[in-house]
């Protein structure tokens, strides 16, 4: 068999046995490790089973549908393949049977396999894209292990992540047979692995690589808007998608991570050294769909408990209450009813946050129409974070 | 304190601190050091009786000794406070003043922050006065000056103006020194003060300032206009109408939209409130000869003091729930007496009615002389008619189906609309089919439709009962309709009473018993996919041992995340 042959083979047992359950639910199995030169094959050659293209194709069309209604999807695509190969090896490298004499050297090239398939995602270009990434590594992030130990009159076996054989428990009651099986998370499993794996980092990494994912999961310890959020954030209805999935599972948590990126790209004004006016108007837009989805859905606005909602509130204020905030066009396609609801709730948001917090964001709004960072530098004079310490 | 030169709010604050805290403010400026190229603080200094020289150019002392430029600025922070200005100088004065030199500017600061800049001719300091003192009630910093440096203009700290230390050289469209603060703007756009007045919405006027007009515009749409000219002749009213024009908006309406323009004097008020509450029909209220602002609301400016702005062969017409509506040329008005229908009446029914008149007078002139009552002396009882009536068909709501048309009728009943089939009514005698929707009947297009003149009493719509009794003496004059609904139908001497207990719902006289057929059923496959689980496989003892691809170079190199965003060219949709 021809080393090409090997490799579509390697293709084929990928995508049927890893990527179609990994979508569709069901129980993944892992093969070999997957060098990264299967990448190539796996993106530009056809798979040779229909039914599994088919129904990955569908998979991802109903994951990316879930945020917005979107055209046919481009599959497969070569940064999300690489991106499915990284997390088959990174599932792979928690394989308890790599950790013997022999296999042990194999986990530090697995992990250089995951490093090198993970930065060969180039970043998100296109809506699609973005989606595809979301769809494979979310339903990556949910992946858990099946332990389950096997003990009878005189021994006590333990399979991780295997199957049972069925010899081991044939004549269940006369060998005394007693089964116990134990569901763990991926993540779990590798907080196990040792640290020199790096798997945090690598798992990290993929997460990185898929920017929708990083904003559903808004984590407000490690949530800024870098270029990549900022692309994603820009696009008009997946922001609104976005918003609304936020919405549907923790405003608070989505508000304290807006607001700590606030929070950040405040402090970088006032150390001089200046942020892009992009990304400023991405995080600030991204605070206002999020106000504003809850107030003209549910009709209740977020409310202020922690410096991070706090800042959140206060750009929403500004944004709608300032002429500057108010000349974005996203505020003037807005039907007039709604936008004298949200200007209502600005103005209760205004009294709630205070003069100095409300300034502070106006400054914020300020540098995403367009000043320099330095000229806004050298005016603002107060720091976001204490006027937030001595907002009420 | 802070230094956020910006916030014009803060500037107007700035402005009525005294000197001391001008000084604090500049000595806070030294020790902050601050370089913000576009604001400065400016050093005024005070105009003294009968100095002649000034540093700023285009400033002299006017004969009051006041200093004084060709032109006069009032800044503001935003639109709003000029509405304001506008609004408290029209109620004061006269806005025709300002006007032939008025002109609204949008100006931008260094910093990007918008104001609004309202400039005119500084013809004397008795006007500029009158300007400066409306300009700080609604928030707004006077100016004077000619071409591009303005100073500020003379306050209560220094009654004859202010002079310039040193003139500024930065580059910039206008420069205006304040004695807080010196800040350099470029020109954004010019806002027109007509269109700024065409634009501002209007406000809902309070109940005490509400007084009936002597004179009203109304416009009504086509399909009402017609029906109001009738209205209008019957009652009397001096009217006089037009047909008022205005081109599509969009290449796909279907022709250019017209309405009915009305001129109406001495309304009488209870056809102004019946006018105000029908749907169709605008009334507005004259401003002056050619602006008129729709009845119970006023325009936030006082247009009547600035009517050298609608001149000409026009009418504006403010809406409150819609653009201004301009109506020019101004099309030919003609009394509406002249153009409601004429209906042809033979002289001789006049005749016999003036003759049953002046016998009708001559029995109750009999009853005084002989004391008897006149139904004893010449018994009158006249009998109800049905009569052609060339009248729009109004409130029809019921509808009689001949036997002959049941099936049609049936046939009917399975196009019908839900709400159609909820509110209608039925009610099945030998000879036909009555039905009654009392929202209208027009979704049965079967049977001869009947008008409700009265409650519960029907005639054939487009015929009218004569004489010409008012529905509570129809009532009356019916006599035992007891609970039924009573139909006076053609060619029948007395009306037909149909039972009120004989009518349903169509859907239960109509449809037969539904006897339910059980099937069996289960729900649909859950869409949500079941959460994976992984599973090794085969483990080998050289995990990596001939590994396909494993020296084959990926076709390209590791990719980094960017550091700036990507461009709109690069993607298609993100």
């Amino acid at each position: 068999m021809s080393e090409a042959h090997r490799i579509q083979e390697v293709v084929d047992t990928f995508l049927r046995e890893f990527l179609r359950p990994l979508l569709t639910g069901g129980t993944v199995r892992l093969g070999r490790a997957i060098a990264p030169g299967v990448l190539d094959t796996a993106t530009l050659s056809a798979s040779t089973d229909a039914d599994s293209d088919d129904a990955l194709r569908d998979a991802l069309h109903d994951a990316a549908a879930e945020f917005v209604p979107t055209r046919p999807l481009v599959w497969p695509d070569r940064d999300a393949m690489a991106l499915a190969l990284a997390c088959h090896n990174l599932a792979l490298l928690t394989d308890p049977m790599l950790d013997r004499a022999f296999a042990r050297g194999a986990r530090a090239t697995i992990a250089e396999y995951i490093e090198t398939l993970t930065a060969s995602a180039a970043p998100v270009r296109t809506r699609g894209s973005a989606l595809i990434r979301h769809a494979i590594v979310a339903r990556f992030l949910t992946l858990a292990r099946t332990d389950t130990v096997v003990r009878n009159w005189a021994y006590t076996y333990r399979f991780y992540g295997r199957a049972v054989p069925a010899r081991f428990t044939a004549w269940g009651g006369v060998r005394r047979v007693r089964m116990q099986t134990q569901r763990r998370p991926l993540d779990a499993l590798l907080g196990a692995l040792p640290a020199a794996l790096s798997a945090a980092e690598l798992r990290a990494a993929i997460i990185a690589r898929s920017p929708v994912t990083r904003i559903l999961l808004s984590d407000p310890q490690t949530f800024r808007v870098d270029p990549t959020i900022a692309a994603v954030l820009s696009d008009q209805a997946l922001r609104g998608g976005l918003v609304r999935a936020l919405l549907g599972e923790s405003p608070a948590r989505a508000a304290e991570a807006v607001g700590a990126a606030l929070l950040h790209q405040g402090a970088t004004l006032r150390s001089g050294s200046g942020s892009e006016p992009a990304l400023i108007r991405a995080t600030l837009l991204f605070a206002f769909e999020l106000q504003a989805t809850a107030l003209l859905g549910r009709g209740a606005p977020i409310s202020v408990g922690t410096p991070e909602t706090f800042a959140a509130v206060a750009a929403f204020a500004a944004l709608i209450g300032t002429a500057e905030g108010g000349e974005l066009a996203e505020l003037r396609s807005l039907d007039p009813d709604d936008l004298r609801v949200l200007r209502n709730a600005a103005i209760d948001a205004r009294h709630r946050v205070g003069k100095a917090a409300f300034e502070v964001a106006h400054t914020l709004v300020l540098a995403s129409v367009g000043p320099t960072p330095s000229a806004l530098a050298s005016t603002g004079e107060r720091a976001l974070s204490p006027a937030l310490e001595a907002a009420p | 304190m802070s230094l956020l030169p910006e916030s014009p709010s803060r500037l107007t604050e700035a402005g009525r601190e005294s000197n001391a805290t001008a000084c604090c403010v500049i000595d806070i400026c030294n020790t902050l050091h601050c370089v913000v190229a576009c604001y400065r603080l400016a050093m005024l200094e005070r105009a003294a009786l009968h100095q002649s020289r000034f540093r700023t150019p285009g400033v002299n002392p006017d004969v009051r000794g006041v200093v004084l430029g060709e032109r006069g600025l009032v800044l503001f922070a935003s639109l709003d406070r000029a509405v304001a200005f506008l609004r408290a100088y029209g109620e004061e004065g006269s806005l025709d003043e300002l006007v032939p030199s008025l002109a609204i500017r949008r100006v931008i600061t260094p910093l990007r922050t918008r104001e609004i800049l309202l400039s005119v001719i500084a013809e004397s300091s008795y006007r500029m006065d009158r300007v400066a003192g409306i300009a700080r009630l609604s928030g707004g910093l006077v100016f004077t000056g000619t071409s591009r440096h303005f100073v500020k203009y003379r306050d209560s700290a220094s009654p004859l103006g202010y002079d310039v230390q040193e003139l500024d050289a930065t580059p910039a469209d206008l420069l205006l020194y304040h004695d807080a603060f010196q800040q350099a703007y470029t020109y954004e756009r010019d806002l027109d003060f007509r269109e700024l007045l065409l634009k501002l919405s209007l406000e809902l006027a309070p109940e005490s300032e509400r007084r009936p007009p002597t004179r009203l515009y109304a416009t009504a749409e086509t399909g009402v206009g017609h029906a109001l000219v009738r209205y209008l002749f019957r009652w009397q009213v001096k009217a006089r109408a037009a047909i008022a024009e205005w081109p599509g908006e969009s290449a796909f309406d279907d022709g250019p939209r017209r309405a009915h323009v009305f001129e109406l004097n001495d309304v009488p008020p209870r056809i102004v409130k019946l006018l105000t509450s029908l749907p169709g029909v605008r009334l507005f209220e004259p401003i002056g000869e050619s602006v008129a602002v729709q009845l119970g609301y006023r325009h936030p400016v006082a247009l009547d003091s600035c009517p050298s702005l609608f001149k000409g062969d026009m009418l504006t017409l403010f809406r409150a729930d819609a653009p201004v509506d301009v109506i020019t040329p101004l099309p030919p008005f003609a009394p509406v007496r002249s153009l409601v229908r004429t209906e042809l009446t033979l002289a001789g029914l006049d005749d016999d009615t003036g003759g049953a008149r002046q016998r009708s007078a001559r029995r109750v002139e009999g009853r005084s002389v002989e004391g008897r009552s006149v139904e004893e002396i010449a018994p009158m009882t006249l009998p109800l008619r049905l009569r052609a009536s060339s009248g729009p068909w109004r409130q029809v709501r019921a509808t009689v189906v001949p036997l002959a048309e049941r099936v049609w009728l049936a046939r009917m009943l399975y196009v019908l609309p839900p709400r159609t089939l909820a509110a209608l009514r039925i009610a099945l005698t030998a000879d036909a089919a009555y039905l009654v929707d009392s929202a209208g009947i027009e979704g049965v297009p079967l049977g001869v439709f009947y008008s409700e003149v009265a409650p519960r009493i029907y005639v054939p719509a487009g015929t009218t009962l004569e004489p010409a009794v008012g529905p509570d003496v129809l009532s009356e004059l019916v006599r035992n309709p007891g609970e039924g609904l009573v139909f006076f139908e053609p060619g029948h001497e007395s009306p037909t009473v149909v039972p009120a207990a004989a009518f349903g719902p169509v859907t239960r006289r109509a449809l037969r018993t539904i006897s339910a057929v059980a099937v069996s059923g289960e729900p649909p496959d859950i869409a949500e996919p079941e959460l994976p689980l992984l599973e090794y496989g085969e483990p080998s003892r050289f995990p990596l041992r001939n590994l396909p691809g494993r020296d084959a170079a990926t076709r390209a190199l590791p990719n980094a995340l960017p550091s700036a965003l990507p461009s709109s060219s690069d993607g298609d949709d993100t």
